[in-house]
């Protein structure tokens, strides 16, 4: 097998780098990004202030996130999602279950099984709202959540007031861009 | 004779729109609805009653409508029952009466009048018993109904948003308007919905002064601060139809009223509310006498409505009969503005001084304890008859009635959160009592009959909403100053003449229910409220009752003796008001219906040409046809190959689930009625799931990569249901064992090999697992590198032939397709589809979960009773498979049949044993043309079925039927030897 990394799922069939409404919206595919999973039992979450994965803290508080690269979600009592653009997967679960060896839990590189879709600019939210119940009025830039988005189970990122993050099915994620393309398509903005 | 008058309105007389109805060309101006053009122009009758065809004219000037519903544009844009008195005019609307033929005006239809007494209440249950029900459903359900709806596929678009708020007022009258301005001040984010197209409500048709200044001068301010507020949403022609728990309303917005210009026709918003405050009015009621559906025959308000906001008299000639106050302002607007009315009859003894006084002075005669006794006219209002205190009948000469029987508050959206009512005798209506949290009432809904009442309610409750969200501050809203006629709210009881035909005095006007239909459902013994409107339909046409149930209420009442307050309210159910199908789909269409799901090599199956199927929310290829090949011919060629060859199946849809934990074995172990603690590290076995019923629920492997990591695979459709209930176990009832779950369909490509050369083709690429047949036997499994990449290479068939899983992460999947593609192009590598997989497997008799068993099938009934019966383990559904009703010998058991006819056995067919001429032994659940065998093959649920092996049984299929004869399930290798290959 010469080249073994060719694509993913539906790569062709989205449009490179997304689309842009002109400084209204713009939808960005994100498809080569880490993605592991790690669950901690809950009698193993002693001391949580002290856990360090790659030497950066991991968020105690529900439905927030900490980092850049590597970013920490904490998005269930025992869940958290550590996502990343420039550590490998391997590397990024070796370093979980490194700093998390005393612990009862599981680590698993999810990172085939997603792909990240960003909505960013002043109408992010008109889109957002379309797909999703959450309050974002109460969804500060700190926040994450898994949630349905446009029938889809996602886990959504806010990095600014304008900026958010879709953490999806990689099978799914082709229909979530075409939901979104179709979601813009009401805005006044036109397609540049 | 409706006509425009000279002046008034809140119309724009300098636009005038070009419309049509019924073909007709007809004019208005901007800020016209359909209703008040149709007026204008003196269309007197809009539609025809549904039952009986009678004709019907303009009722209402608002939501409650029951008569003007009439069909907007052609074509796939044609829009059915459209309240004319809720659309505003365009131009080039095209609008149509429906319900009548050949037209409005002269209708076939009316002949169901005409025989009126055999179309009573509940008819169709005495009369269409014999020779059955079925014998008359057709012809009834094409003369049933209001309209056609279209037929060809809706172009309009049709958005949904989600909203959150710190109080949903729902109406946008003085109440609402004022409730929202306080609540905005004080920085609450408030979300106001008005249904029509124009905020203000009853201070469009009224002539009260606020602060010295016409009604519309408030009203500007108002709207104008609350369109500036950036904590305020303000939607018109939004209509809140559902009100739920935890404040939680469903509410559509039409965007199109105005023209089809804009890109969204209509908006549903979901809307979480911390509080909610209805301001949702009060509906005027009709007065019941003979005839009183006449065209010509309007309530009173919405004759005022007319005149004030849209310029437009009901009729050259209007008189008025009441039985409250209210009655006398449209009079009196209607005299001020230069109509001609002459008469106004009141039930009451005693009417009220200051209004009658005033009317006197512009000429009206007001005739006090006088009831109207019935309608004059054919096809429309001449004249009324009234009594004087039972004194002998006189007529009235009008072409117009404003009528009132007094206001019934719009508890709809307040009923259907279950909170309480109370009847209101002086009133004679229900009013809210108690509202459930976080829901509140201001206004006429809370039984305010005066715009200042309204105001001091309203205020009242919207300080109760800030101090219920902790707002402290005066928001520093001015209180109003109105000037309004004095206007009781009491409501005399008289509502109904003590004479006429009760067959002829309509309660019901949408669903043409008659006080005698409400004297037959006592009669015939119905003594309950909600039996009677059940039995007369009362209330249950699209209009919910708007003007209608409070009339109906009270004659049952009346007619039985019993008082209003002992009987309670009928249930009001969402929608509020009729809601397009397409806006609560809203993206959900087409292409976006669903979620689809592509496979990691999707593009490179596009490339070799496959036929898609949807299965399991996956698009799967079915087969691969070769040009000027059939489906049927594609999936025989494609599993010779794999019988003789090699086949290439992409199974990445497999639903993957790794368990890991040092109780991973013992967790399983829960599930399955296969012993999985006994399993080796890098073997896999079958295994069975169940419910706590002992029913098969779903099947898959077993795969032990190490002591403490399973990976368990499962049906593709049933992926994400078996990893929540793994969860759902995990989490509520073993939290105690040290296991994790985490589902991994999507992050492996699972590509299969199979075919007597499938071992051939693997050994092309480089690996460090040892594939030969001794060092990975069938049913085991390997981790390992695999042409550079991360693999776990499995060695199982789901065909019967020698098989291989290669499962690599997902970004590899379409390169690991190709370049098996490429390693088989000398080995006459085959790619194949899901239909011809399903071929083979049923070739060699393999379960289909799902397909070859129902809701009622444990592993006994398909062959898998002898491994749950020796497990010694706990399993969920092992306790339920030990009743008596699971071991009885007449179950469904599947079996295996083969018959001569080629096209005879198809799944459904049902299955007779011999000797029986009546109901079902049993049905096919797979069947197929065996390419390979060469005959019919098929699998089938039969009562005992596998003690009648070798019997002769009967198929039956839709009109055809033949012998077959009951075998095992497995036709093809049946001792498995190719597998172990």
């Amino acid at each position: 097998m010469p080249d073994p990394i060719r694509s993913l799922v539906g790569q062709s069939a989205l449009p490179a780098g997304g689309r842009v409404y002109g400084d209204l919206l713009r939808l960005e595919v994100q498809l080569q990004r880490t993605v592991v999973l790690l669950r901690l039992a809950q009698d193993s979450q002693k001391s949580l202030g002290r856990l360090r994965i790659a030497d950066r803290p991991v968020p105690q508080t529900m439905n927030t996130w900490l980092g850049e690269d590597p970013v920490y979600c904490r998005v269930g009592p025992d869940s958290w999602l550590l996502i990343s653009v420039g550590h490998h997967g391997a590397e990024l679960a070796d370093a979980a279950r490194s700093a998390c060896a005393k612990r009862a839990g599981a680590v698993t590189d999810l990172s085939d099984a997603h792909a990240g879709i960003v909505v960013e600019g002043p109408r992010a939210l008109d889109i957002l709202v379309r797909g999703c119940a959450l309050d974002f009025a109460a969804f500060g830039d700190d926040a994450c959540a898994r949630t349905r988005f446009a029938q889809l189970p996602v886990m959504l990122r806010r990095t600014s007031p304008d900026r958010f993050e879709l953490l999806v099915d990689r099978a799914v994620a082709k229909h979530l861009f075409d939901w979104l393309q179709d979601a813009a398509a009401g805005l006044d903005g036109q397609p540049s | 004779m409706g006509y425009r008058l000279s002046q008034g309105g809140h119309i724009d007389r300098n636009q005038t729109f070009g419309f049509r109805w019924n073909g007709r060309a007809l004019t208005a101006f901007a800020g016209d609805t359909v209703a008040s053009a149709l007026l204008a122009n003196n269309v007197r009758i809009v539609g025809r009653s549904m039952k009986f065809h009678r004709p019907r004219g303009l009722l209402s000037a608002g939501v409650e409508e029951p008569n003007a519903l009439v069909t907007l544009g052609q074509g796939a844009e044609c829009e059915p029952s459209v309240r004319a008195t809720m659309i505003p005019v365009r131009n080039g609307l095209e609008v149509r009466a429906q319900n009548a033929w050949p037209g409005v005006r002269f209708d076939l239809g009316r002949i169901f009048d005409m025989t009126a007494p055999l179309w009573r209440a509940g008819f169709y249950n005495k009369t269409f018993t014999w020779p059955s029900w079925q014998f008359y459903e057709p012809w009834i359900r094409r003369v049933a109904g209001l309209a056609a709806a279209p037929r060809l596929p809706d172009p309009a678009r049709y958005d949904a948003v989600n909203a959150h708020c710190d109080l949903l007022v729902v109406g946008g009258g003085p109440a609402g308007l004022l409730a929202a301005q306080i609540a905005a001040r004080a920085g609450l984010v408030v979300l106001l919905a008005e249904q029509d197209f124009e905020c203000g409500a009853s201070l469009l048709g009224s002539a009260v002064t606020i602060n010295d200044a016409p009604p519309v001068v408030w009203l500007a301010s108002v709207l104008g601060e609350l369109a500036a507020s950036r904590n305020v949403t303000l939607l018109n022609g939004t209509t809140c139809f559902g009100l739920y728990d935890h404040g939680t309303a469903g509410l559509v917005q039409r965007l199109d009223l105005h023209g089809p210009e804009r890109t969204v026709s209509q908006r549903y918003w979901r809307v979480h509310a911390r509080q909610v405050l209805l301001a949702t009015g009060a509906i005027e009621q009709p007065l019941v006498f003979e005839r009183n559906d006449l065209p010509g025959m309007m309530l009173a308000g919405a004759v005022r409505q007319y005149a004030n906001r849209y310029g437009v008299a009901a009729g050259r000639r209007i008189a008025f009969a009441t039985n409250n106050d209210s009655a006398y302002l449209a009079a009196l607007d209607l005299a001020v503005a230069g109509v001609t009315v002459p008469h106004i009859v009141d039930s009451r003894r005693a009417p009220p001084p200051v209004l009658a006084g005033a009317l006197r002075e512009h000429g009206v005669e007001v005739s006090a304890g006088t009831v109207v006794l019935r309608g004059r006219g054919r096809r429309s209002l001449r004249g009324i008859v009234v009594s004087t205190n039972g004194d002998d009948p006189r007529e009235i000469a009008c072409d117009a009635l404003g009528m009132s029987g007094g206001w019934a508050a719009t508890l709809h959206l307040y009923s259907q959160t279950r909170s309480a009512l109370v009847y209101d005798p002086e009133r004679q209506c229900y009013l809210p009592r108690d509202p459930r949290p976080p829901l509140a009432c201001a206004g006429a809904l809370a039984g305010c009959a005066t715009l200042a009442q309204t105001f001091a309610d309203a205020s009242r409750a919207a300080y109760a909403a800030l101090a219920q969200a902790g707002k402290a501050q005066d928001p520093l809203v001015r209180e109003a100053v109105v000037e309004e006629p004095p206007v009781s709210a009491a409501v005399d009881a008289t509502r109904r003449p003590p004479a006429g035909r009760s067959s002829r005095q309509w309660l019901d006007f949408q669903h043409d229910v008659t006080v005698a239909d409400v004297e037959l459902a006592i009669a015939e013994g119905f003594d309950h409220i909600e039996l009677v409107k059940r039995y007369t339909t009362a209330g249950m046409s699209v209009d919910q009752g708007k003007t209608g149930n409070l009339n109906t209420l009270l004659a049952f009442a009346e007619l039985t003796g019993r008082m209003p307050a002992d009987l309670g309210m009928t249930t009001y159910r969402p929608p509020y008001t009729p809601v397009a199908l397409g806006a609560v789909a809203g993206r959900q269409t087409g292409e976006r219906y669903a979620p689809r799901r592509l496979m990691p090599a999707h593009e490179a199956h596009a490339i070799q040409g496959a036929h898609w199927w949807e299965a399991g929310g996956w698009m799967r290829p079915a087969c691969y046809p070769r040009p000027g090949e059939s489906l049927p011919e594609a999936v025989r060629r494609e599993a010779l190959a794999v019988r003789t060859s090699a086949g290439i199946f992409d199974a990445s849809p497999l639903g993957k689930i790794e368990v890991t934990g040092p109780d991973a074995a013992r967790f399983l172990d829960g599930f399955y009625i296969n012993n999985v603690r006994t399993l080796e590290p890098g073997r896999l076995r079958y295994g069975l799931m169940l419910n706590e019923a002992g029913v098969v629920i779903d099947d898959g492997t077993i795969a032990r990569l190490g002591p403490e990591r399973f990976v368990v695979t499962t049906t593709s459709g049933g992926a994400t249901r078996i990893a929540a209930w793994l969860e759902e176990w995990r989490q509520c009832e073993w939290p105690q064992m040290n296991v994790f779950v985490v589902p991994v369909t999507t992050q492996w490509a699972a590509i299969t090999l199979s075919g007597p050369r499938a071992r051939e083709v693997l050994s092309c690429f480089e690996t460090d697992i040892a594939i030969d047949a001794e060092s990975l036997p069938h049913m085991s499994v390997r981790e390992g590198r695999f042409a550079g990449v991360d693999t776990r290479l499995y060695r199982v068939s789901f065909s019967g032939e020698l098989g291989y899983e290669v499962h690599v992460p997902a970004r590899y999947g379409s390169a690991l397709w190709e370049a098996l593609m490429s390693a088989g192009a000398g080995r006459d590598i085959t790619p194949y589809g899901i239909e011809t997989l399903l071929l083979l497997r049923l070739e060699k008799g393999f379960l289909h979960v799902g397909v070859d068993t129902d809701s009622t099938s444990t592993p006994a009934d398909v062959g898998w009773g002898d491994v749950a019966a020796r497990k010694t383990a706990d399993f969920i559904g092992k306790r339920s498979l030990a009743r008596p009703a699971n071991q009885r010998a007449d179950r469904l058991q599947l079996i295996g049949l083969t018959a001569a006819g080629a096209d005879l056995l198809q799944p459904g067919a049902h299955v007779r044993f011999a000797g029986t001429t009546e109901g079902s032994d049993g049905w096919v659940t797979s069947a197929a043309m065996s390419p390979n065998l060469d005959r019919p093959i098929a699998l089938a649920l039969l009562r005992g079925g596998r003690a009648r092996l070798g019997e002769m049984v009967t198929v039956h299929d839709l009109e055809r039927q033949g012998p077959a004869t009951i075998v095992t399930t497995s036709f093809y290798d049946p001792a498995g030897e190719r597998l172990h290959a």
